[in-house]
């Protein structure tokens, strides 16, 4: 269970999180270096099984301390050494959750790349295995690994949410609106049984508030998410009128509790989203929309401030260019 | 009657080249187990100079995939000899971007910053595996160190910018790029060819790629860089001024392979957001520049008809802004 919202947070983040630090190496204790040592010599010297239990012992091991450094080597010794697929399978994905944890992205997808190979019929490898792939900037497979989820597993609703925000985050606008439009249906027929929780993301959030993210408790936020998620695809397809009605009417017909969040995360999501493409002006325009929604009228003021200054820039040029085309 | 006569020799020869071709991969892959088991059997030495004759051979047959197994396999045994990681890391690193394996050349390639601290080719690599990865603050940081380390490092300096631009910093860009012209103008901007490939899939359509083989060529492709990082800063007077100048002061043979890379960095930027629609007023000056009356004609339409949908809500916007 807590993958799915995992795979979440760290697809809305993903343009951040994959510039983040990697974390320190962690200690590795006197009986931990023992163990991988007998288990490598186990290996080494053809006794593959044996080898593989003490790898196994020696990841869950340190896992229990929270050594993932050494979780992690074991488990990447242990996965050659697996006597049965099934057992493969289960280490490549412990491996690829911890690579996931630790923030090595590449491990994490050579780790859910041969998990995936392994069970290319399950819904929830292929689902970490796109988002994996969404971390190391490989969007076009990553995309195809949340289509095949979805294909697998129709109801793997945080598989649909993150292939909208990979649709929308590579310049498929229209796409992403339909899948978070299928979303939103399955949201409102009660679908969305599980809790969400998302890490804000951007500078202005993580500066204004004292949480670390929003946490989608209530199934009437979770719809309430999904539909405004459909709001920001519409103003991504440049259609500010549809968005600007899919706002109002969610505001009039949703419970301040459970709006409240949802209008979080969603602005976090394009706050984020101006941060990387500040020249993308309607973006102003829908922030001021979400902002008002909000109760924030002095935020909502400064970012239709912004949106009408831009704009006075660039008529100038409109001007220009019909005139080139010879319009009057 | 060349052509006609090289067919058939083509037809003959495909059955040979595809026997001599499986032929070398069993050879490299008799290679990969033989040192596999020398591992195995603890023989270290043995299995290195196995691996090192396998990746010399894989690396002269252009079999890459090949050539990174076995470096692969020989840095696990390179042990505490940091002169001998830091070789292997420099070839592996070298293939893995070669095949495209950007994440895991951006791994090694930190390791090996770490050996290296000072070699500037390294910080570049390092810079470009980040950016393909994804991780573009990372990248970043790396253009920086390699410009540091070596302030002549002119690709690092266009390539800098290009990240820092689709990273939401074109003031950054400008910066970087601008710094660059100024130095071009006083002499040259670095030796030997560049090659950029193509990312838009429009401009592939039309070919792989532009080259700058001279410091005409060199200096065009930086004029209109600081052009786009104009037009990303929607100072769009600026970005057609330079332009302008470009096309001015260049030769037409000198400036057409920096008008297809800047057409194909706003192509690439508009499919990943087709809604930045400031973006073709500049490639309407780019078609201008290189006389595409149509394409000039074309971009005009798209950008007056997506601000005339936008302007409707700053009038609103307006509107809303004199209620309150």
């Amino acid at each position: 269970m807590r993958l799915a919202p995992l795979a979440l947070v760290v697809l809305v983040a993903a343009p951040v999180l994959a510039q983040d630090e990697e974390k320190k190496e962690e200690p590795q204790d006197k009986d931990e270096a023992k163990l991988l040592r007998k288990a490598r010599r186990l290996a080494e010297d053809g006794e593959k099984e044996e080898a593989f239990k003490l790898f196994d012992q020696l990841a869950s091991q340190a896992q229990q301390k929270s050594h993932t450094d050494t979780a992690i080597t074991a488990l990447e010794e242990a996965r050659p050494c697996a006597p049965t697929p099934e057992d493969e399978l289960r280490v490549c994905r412990s491996l690829g959750s911890l690579c996931m944890e630790r923030g090595d992205h590449s491990r994490c997808v050579k780790a859910y790349r041969r998990a995936a190979k392994l069970a290319p019929e399950d819904a929830k490898v292929m689902n970490s295995f796109g988002y994996a792939l969404h971390l190391v900037g490989n969007e076009d497979e990553s995309l195809e690994a949340f289509e095949k989820c979805i294909a697998l597993d129709p109801d793997c609703y945080e598989a649909s949410y993150s292939l909208g925000l990979a649709y929308r985050l590579t310049g498929h606008a229209k796409k992403a609106l339909r899948t978070h439009q299928k979303l939103a249906d399955a949201a409102k027929e009660g679908k969305l049984t599980i809790g969400w929780y998302f890490s804000w993301e951007s500078k202005q959030m993580k500066k204004e508030t004292s949480q670390t993210g929003a946490n989608l408790a209530s199934a009437g936020s979770r719809t309430a998410v999904c539909e405004l998620e459909v709001a920001v695809d519409h103003a991504f397809n440049d259609d500010l009128e549809a968005a600007e009605d899919a706002i109002s009417k969610l505001k009039e017909g949703t419970a301040k509790d459970d709006l409240d969040p949802a209008l979080q995360v969603v602005l976090d999501e394009t706050l984020r989203a101006l941060e990387i493409r500040p020249q993308h002006l309607q973006l102003r325009y829908l922030v001021a929309l979400l902002w008002d929604a909000k109760g924030e009228p002095e935020k909502a003021k400064a970012e239709l401030e912004k949106f009408s200054e831009t704009e006075k820039k660039i008529r100038p040029f409109v001007k220009k260019a019909r005139e080139k085309l010879g319009e009057k | 009657m060349r052509f006609f006569a090289l067919v058939p020799l083509l037809v003959l020869a495909a059955p040979v080249l595809a026997q001599e071709s499986a032929d070398q991969e069993k050879e490299e892959a008799r290679l990969l187990r033989k040192a596999r088991r020398l591992i195995d059997d603890g023989e270290k030495a043995q299995a290195r100079d196995e691996l090192e004759k396998l990746s010399a051979l894989a690396q002269q047959r252009g079999h890459d995939k090949n050539v990174v197994l076995a470096l692969t396999e020989e840095l696990k045994l390179v042990g505490d000899n940091k002169e001998d990681e830091a070789r292997v890391l420099d070839h592996l690193s070298h293939y893995e971007l070669r095949s495209g394996d950007f994440s895991s050349s951006a791994r090694h390639l930190e390791r090996l910053a770490e050996l290296r601290p000072d070699d500037a080719r390294l910080a570049n690599n390092l810079g470009y595996s980040l950016h393909m990865s994804g991780k573009d603050e990372a990248a970043l940081k790396s253009y920086e160190r390699c410009i540091e380390l070596d302030p002549e490092y002119s690709l690092a300096r266009i390539t800098l910018g290009q990240v820092a631009r689709l990273a939401g910093k074109p003031q950054r860009a400008l910066r970087s790029h601008e710094k660059l012209l100024a130095r071009a103008k006083e002499g040259s901007i670095g030796t030997g060819s560049w090659f950029y490939a193509f990312e838009s899939e429009k401009e592939r359509e039309q070919g792989k790629g532009s080259t700058f083989d001279t410091d005409a060529k060199k200096l065009g492709l930086v004029k209109l860089q600081v052009a786009l990082d104009h037009a990303f800063l929607d100072d769009l007077e600026a970005a057609e001024k330079a332009i302008k100048e470009a096309k001015e002061s260049s030769a037409a043979d000198d400036l057409a392979p920096a008008i297809d890379k800047a057409r194909d960095d706003l192509e690439r930027a508009l499919e990943l957001r087709p809604a930045h629609f400031q973006l073709h007023y500049a490639l309407a000056l780019l078609a201008g520049a290189k006389g595409d009356d149509a394409g000039k004609k074309a971009e005009l339409e798209k950008f007056v008809e997506a601000e005339k949908k936008v302007h409707a809500f700053a009038k609103k916007a307006k509107d809303a802004l004199e209620e309150k």
